[in-house]
């Protein structure tokens, strides 16, 4: 049923893979606001200003050239309709690339995402694998690993050793790839993009990590407990 | 779907122009096509995905099932260097194939400056860029677009033009391609064949022979070709197809919006203006057919804005019936609905309203020139008066920021003319804070660009001269030291860009030489400032012993054979000369709707010109 606004709040789970990861991020708000209007069989909720517009909100940016399994979008639909019709419907209007699994009301605040999760992997051309893997453990056993960092005040140093920012697992190679997993301080407060823990290791060790690719995994309150 | 490596992707900007995989694109099953067919548009995606002709010929030629077209776009400057660092070729988008596996590779002609841009994609798809070294019938090379009005100086690359509307021409040019490919004709064999449909020109079958002076003396045909060949021309557009849907990009584009074609032609006659005559005659489409296409269209892009395209919106006669018609369900399906193209002289309050109940953005308007006694030489045929009028309903309903366009280097200008365009927008100015009923609190803001003039082919100015360079740059530094107000912004194009442009525009084949010595050299993007090098151009035209003054400053006599002779585009020379003459005289013509002024064009349609 919805609401006394007159509409039903939905979030979106979707993953986006493939080449729908050269989408931008805006590119990807844009994406859905015109799949969401080829699809006729949902009733989407529109602003009530001098210029309506479709109500989208996306939770945690993803950069260009990164996949996730764990996006999502949120919207409101004037007229109730079952979860998985949603999740049906608005598959058969999405580019290849993206695909929604679940809908569902609500429950936390997009604010109080803390950490996500990623599977890393890069490739280093023409250098030992062994030097690489060394490399890589003398980097980031030590103290303090600070990098630069842009921000809305400007570069700043950051230690990555500091706090709860960066987990990283051991790095390790799989079909001439160096793989990790990372878990990551994320959020609208302070968030740490994989790329820069690329750009430590690539610092220390001149070592230049290529043909980098990441998945998006999870995403996690302050609890550990699953953005949902 | 995208057949670029993962690694190269991650190397460019905006990697989404070479992925492919949008919306509503096709792709089909290659074992399932006889003729592929590559749309080459030599300029970057988004310019090249805005262009209507590319989506509606692209939809065309796939509603054939033994037809695959797909598109390509040039590479942008750090694609093009890892393609050729990596010796990979160009590749279309919907396969990701080379272009060189493509059957036809079809280039559209949009602007004189993206001539380079053609030879340097056949250059990184690895197809030698002259027609004479490509020998087989793969890899037929093929043009149109409004630049093929005067294919001349691309004659040395294309094997065959289509000038004019292609809705029909194409598929008989791809069928014949059909016939020639089962039966393994020879590139020569195809292209004889192909010169005896109406509105094909194959340069290739054409002996130019000069004057002592460099002027053309004669054209002859070889073989199978006659000249001169017509241009060719949808009877009746409510009949001719029009794509359902358009493909939606992933990233912004130039135009990023569903598009209605309300008309072709224009009933004006502005003499400067190229399109105004080569898309004549004026053929409107029915009401009802353009809310059925924009129907289509917005269902199946899902795109929250409608383009009401023409060369002159407000000139549609049924412009208030389609807005009313439309009006009923773009407001309720949130699309807003966009009218460029608007004249000053048929503005109106009920027009202003319908506009300003969808959306008020900024408003653009064209005099042109400065003062009457100029607009009526280019029969711009708007009063002073009806300027004013326009503002004040404009301003009236809100809108404070205007859009002005003028040119400059026009016939017969003196500098009284270029301080009266300065003057003009000052008086607007004044106007404004003088009106009473103005927006209250709000400042006026006013924008003028002004374009240097370009002479064309097919346009009663196509015997002018070309303003010097030396005289555009006076001119304009004439106004920077006039403007004083600070409420007026104005914007100028590169006076060297403009000059290339205009060579190219009236040039003839001997062109080719330099137009490949300035690739060779680098020259690419013309079109974009960033990229247009005008000394490596005129480095071109040292080497090959060709003067570009003599193709863009020269006045030419109405006797000369222009190097665009080879066509009937359906305006006859006699009115073109008749229409110059008149222009030096002051004296205007009036609009298609007003008095049919005889031009020629109605022998295209078959029939009476007008309506």
């Amino acid at each position: 049923m919805s609401n006394e606004n007159g509409y039903e709040d939905i979030r979106l789970f979707y993953s986006k893979t493939g080449s729908a990861k050269y989408i931008s991020h805006l590119d990807t708000m844009r994406t859905f606001q015109r799949a969401f209007r080829r699809c006729k069989d949902l009733d989407f909720w529109y602003t009530e200003g001098f210029n309506p517009h479709l109500y989208l909100t996306f939770a945690l940016p993803l950069s260009l050239g990164y996949e996730s399994n764990v996006e999502t979008v949120d919207f409101r639909l004037s007229s109730h309709i079952p979860n998985k019709e949603i999740v049906d419907k608005i598959n058969k209007v999405l580019p290849s690339g993206f695909k929604a699994y679940k809908a569902a009301k609500p429950v936390m605040n997009a604010k109080v995402i803390r950490f996500a999760d990623y599977n890393i992997s890069f490739t280093a051309e023409g250098i030992d694998p062994e030097e690489v893997l060394a490399q890589w453990y003398r980097c980031f056993t030590r103290e303090s690993v600070t990098v630069k960092k842009a921000t809305k005040r400007g570069v700043e140093d950051v230690n990555l050793k500091e706090g709860e920012k960066v987990r990283l697992s051991k790095l390790k190679l799989f079909e001439n790839r160096f793989c990790f997993k990372a878990r990551l301080v994320s959020g609208v407060e302070f968030n740490i993009n994989p790329g820069l823990v690329l750009q430590a290791f690539k610092e220390f060790s001149e070592i230049v990590p290529e043909d980098i690719e990441v998945k998006r995994v999870a995403v996690y309150n302050g609890k550990m407990e699953e953005f949902c | 779907m995208s057949a670029i490596p993962d690694s190269i992707l991650k190397l460019v900007q905006k990697p989404a122009r070479y992925t492919g995989g949008e919306i509503n694109s096709v792709v089909k099953n290659k074992d399932d096509v006889f003729v592929r067919f590559a749309f080459c548009f030599p300029d970057l995606y988004e310019v090249g995905m805005s262009h209507l002709g590319m989506k509606i010929l692209y939809s065309l030629l796939n509603k054939d099932p033994e037809v695959w077209c797909e598109r390509v776009f040039a590479p942008d400057v750090d694609m093009e260097k890892i393609l050729r660092e990596r010796s990979l070729p160009l590749f279309a988008l919907e396969s990701g194939d080379s272009v060189g596996d493509f059957d036809m590779i079809g280039f559209t002609l949009q602007y004189e400056l993206s001539y380079t841009g053609v030879l340097n994609m056949l250059d990184i798809a690895g197809i030698p860029v002259r027609a004479e070294e490509r020998h087989g019938l793969k890899n037929i090379v093929v043009a149109g677009g409004p630049c093929s009005c005067n294919p001349e100086p691309m004659a040395d690359f294309i094997d065959l033009f289509m000038p004019g509307e292609g809705e029909e021409v194409l598929p008989e040019v791809v069928a014949l391609y059909k016939e020639a490919k089962k039966n393994n004709w020879s590139k020569h064999k195809y292209l004889t064949e192909a010169a005896k449909i109406e509105g094909v020109y194959v340069p290739s079958l054409i002996n130019v022979v000069y004057n002592e002076d460099g002027t053309v003396k004669e054209f002859v045909p070889k073989e199978t070709a006659t000249l001169p060949v017509k241009k060719r021309i949808i009877k009746d557009l409510d009949k001719v197809y029009y794509p359902e849907s358009f493909i939606v990009p992933f990233i912004e584009i130039v135009h990023d919006r569903s598009m209605l074609e309300l008309m072709r032609g224009c009933i004006r006659g502005c003499r400067f203006c190229q399109a105004g005559f080569i898309y004549r005659p004026l053929r409107e489409k029915q009401a009802e057919t353009l809310e059925k296409d924009a129907h289509n269209l917005c269902e199946s892009t899902g795109y929250d804005e409608l383009s009401l395209t023409s060369l002159s919106t407000s000139d549609y006669s049924r412009l208030n019936l389609l807005l009313d018609k439309l009006i009923g369900w773009t407001e309720r399906d949130h699309i807003n609905l966009a009218v460029p193209s608007l004249r000053v002289d048929n503005f109106n309050d009920e027009l202003m309203l319908k506009i300003s109940k969808v959306r008020k953005s900024g408003l653009t308007f064209a005099p042109e020139a400065g003062t009457q006694r100029l607009r009526d030489v280019i029969n711009k045929n708007v009063t002073e008066d009806e300027i004013f009028g326009t503002c004040s309903i404009a301003f009236k309903g809100g809108y404070t920021k205007v859009k002005l366009y003028f040119m400059m280097g026009l016939p017969t200008e003196t500098d009284d003319d270029i301080v009266g365009i300065v003057d003009l927008l000052q008086r607007i100015v004044d106007f404004y804070y003088h009106m009473k009923d103005k927006p209250k609190g709000k400042a006026i803001h006013l924008t003028a660009s002004i374009a240097n003039f370009v002479p064309k082919p097919f346009t009663p100015f196509e015997f002018e001269p070309q303003d010097t360079r030396e005289e555009l740059r006076r001119k304009q530094e004439l106004i920077k030291s006039t403007v004083r107000s600070k409420k007026i912004d104005i914007s100028w194009h590169d006076v060297e860009s403009s000059f290339m442009e205009g060579v190219l525009a009236r040039g003839d084949r001997r062109l080719g030489k330099v137009i490949e010595t300035a690739w060779k050299k680098g020259c690419n993007f013309d079109s974009w400032d960033n990229h247009f090098k005008s000394e490596k151009w005129m480095e071109a035209f040292e080497e090959c012993g060709i003067n570009p003054e003599f193709y863009a400053n020269r006045k030419r006599n109405y006797d000369e054979v222009m190097p665009w002779d080879i066509f009937n585009y359906g305006v006859s020379k006699k009115f073109i000369i008749n229409e110059n003459k008149k222009a030096h005289e002051g004296v205007t013509t009036p609009n298609c709707r007003e008095k049919c002024s005889g031009c020629g064009a109605n022998c295209l349609k078959g029939g009476a010109c007008f309506e």
